[in-house]
């Protein structure tokens, strides 16, 4: 879930879907404590230019909250940080199915899984669990080996 | 580790730059380079005084020959002995202990742009971060105030070196401008900012930082001297390990005393900013006037820094 974060100049909001009920709470909460906010839903891709210079033109003190289904977080967070938001300036959330990039540490080949604690490396047969050590360099989890 | 071995340099030349501030270069003895720092470094210095060994931080930059370390002293009023000791006994050939350099006010990597907030000599450890980001090709900008342009520091030198990305405020004489904290409200997303001057001007740049939604990552400071302590009182400690009780004296640290008892606490900055002489609360209340530990470490009473946090009544140390 989403936290509200307080003491922020303004806060940005976009989603992929009219539908999207994750952020009306915090939307909700600006209103109340009047905080300048803007709120964008983005339904195309081509509205990748829109989104970049939305981002750039941000000073510090601006808040970032992305909700949607997988690939759109993933793109719009991409943006974000090329703009120069970290994850001190931003939350994300996504709807839906997540796959993640599993590293077997034993190959370290690549194996896609969702929401399975412990799996079996396609590539080497090494039987993994899944762990939450990330690596933004790969964008991907670390598998450990299983221990019985 | 090179926090305990020292280097020996030679005073190579010292210029005065302002009425109150001398630049000193130093060369190692041998002819060879000294070692290289990376930007917002600093040595610690060794001063043989009468009453004993002084030591004293200061900002390291090089403006001169490569492998060379240079370090801008300004004459404080009073002295707690540092700056005096550099102004009036230390000459051009001289021999001198210092450190390695240690770097406890570094750069950020991710920042998109870097804005440096100066305050009289506090300009010091931000002339070597320009020359890094400079060299990196790296966006930044600095806003510097002073008394006047003659008590201005590197003044032609920062003009010179970084035309348009030097704006300057002088508070006397004619045109006057106050460095003001409301610029922090037009940096862009993924700026880093740094300020370094006396302990007031840090306060009002951090609080405005946090006030205008500045995350922690985002600003960075460096004091000169440890926050000031008005009505500092004195009080107990007790070591788990010996059983031992001592008295810390309103106007000591525990980390001085502590190591005069023997107790080898390694330190650093002895301001509260680096970490290296946090020791373990074992039971007691601490006031905290560091700028290193998290709230939630302060809050748990379970950890202070010894040079300058004090314990309220009595603290057993597990120690």
């Amino acid at each position: 879930m989403f936290s509200y974060v307080e003491g922020k100049r303004k806060l940005l909001f976009c989603t992929d879907s009219e539908v999207d009920r994750n952020l009306y709470i915090l939307v909700r909460q600006a209103l109340d404590e009047n905080v300048t906010f803007e709120f964008h839903i983005l339904e195309e891709e081509s509205e990748e230019s829109f989104v970049n210079q939305w981002f750039h033109k941000q000073k510090m003190g601006a808040y970032l909250y992305i909700s949607g289904k997988e690939d759109f977080v993933k793109r719009i967070k991409d943006v974000a940080m090329m703009a120069g938001f970290t994850e001190h300036d931003m939350q994300s959330l996504i709807n839906g199915p997540v796959k993640k990039k599993l590293i077997c540490c034993t190959c370290h080949g690549v194996n896609e899984v969702s929401d399975q604690t412990h799996v079996v490396c396609v590539h080497c047969g090494q039987e993994l669990e899944v762990s939450d050590h990330y690596s933004r360099r790969l964008d991907a989890y670390l598998g450990y080996v299983t221990i019985k | 580790m090179h926090q305990k071995s020292t280097l020996e340099v030679r005073v190579k030349s010292i210029i005065k730059e302002t009425a109150t501030i001398k630049r000193f270069t130093l060369q190692a003895l041998n002819g060879l380079k000294l070692p290289p720092f990376s930007g917002g470094s600093h040595i610690s210095t060794h001063l043989p005084k009468a009453s004993g060994t002084l030591e004293r931080s200061y900002s390291v930059f090089n403006l001169s020959e490569p492998g060379s370390i240079e370090i801008a002293v300004r004459l404080a009023e009073p002295s707690t002995g540092g700056s005096e000791y550099w102004h009036h006994h230390v000459s051009e050939g001289d021999v001198l202990k210092v450190s390695y350099p240690k770097n406890h006010f570094p750069l950020s990597f991710q920042a998109k742009h870097h804005v440096f907030y100066a305050a009289g000599i506090g300009i010091t450890p931000f002339l070597s971060m320009m020359a890094e980001l400079s060299e990196k090709n790296q966006s930044f900008e600095l806003h510097y105030a002073a008394k006047s342009k003659e008590q201005c520091a590197f003044f032609d030198f920062l003009n010179q070196t970084y035309p348009g990305l030097c704006h300057f405020y002088f508070s006397e004489g004619e045109n006057r401008q106050r460095l003001s904290a409301k610029l922090l409200m037009d940096h862009r997303i993924g700026t880093h900012v740094y300020f370094c001057g006396p302990d007031k001007m840090i306060q009002e740049f951090s609080s405005a930082a946090i006030r205008y939604g500045y995350p922690a990552f985002n600003f960075h400071f460096e004091r000169f001297a440890s926050p000031v302590k008005k009505d500092a009182l004195p009080f107990g400690i007790t070591l788990k390990q010996s059983g031992k009780h001592l008295e810390v004296p309103a106007e000591r640290s525990l980390l001085d005393v502590l190591r005069e008892i023997g107790i080898d606490v390694s330190y650093s900055c002895r301001v509260g900013g680096c970490g290296t002489c946090e020791v373990k609360v074992a039971e007691g209340e601490i006031d905290h006037y560091d700028s290193f530990l998290t709230d939630e470490q302060r809050c748990s009473n379970r950890t202070m820094l010894s040079c300058v946090s004090r314990g309220k009544g009595n603290v057993l140390l597990d120690l």
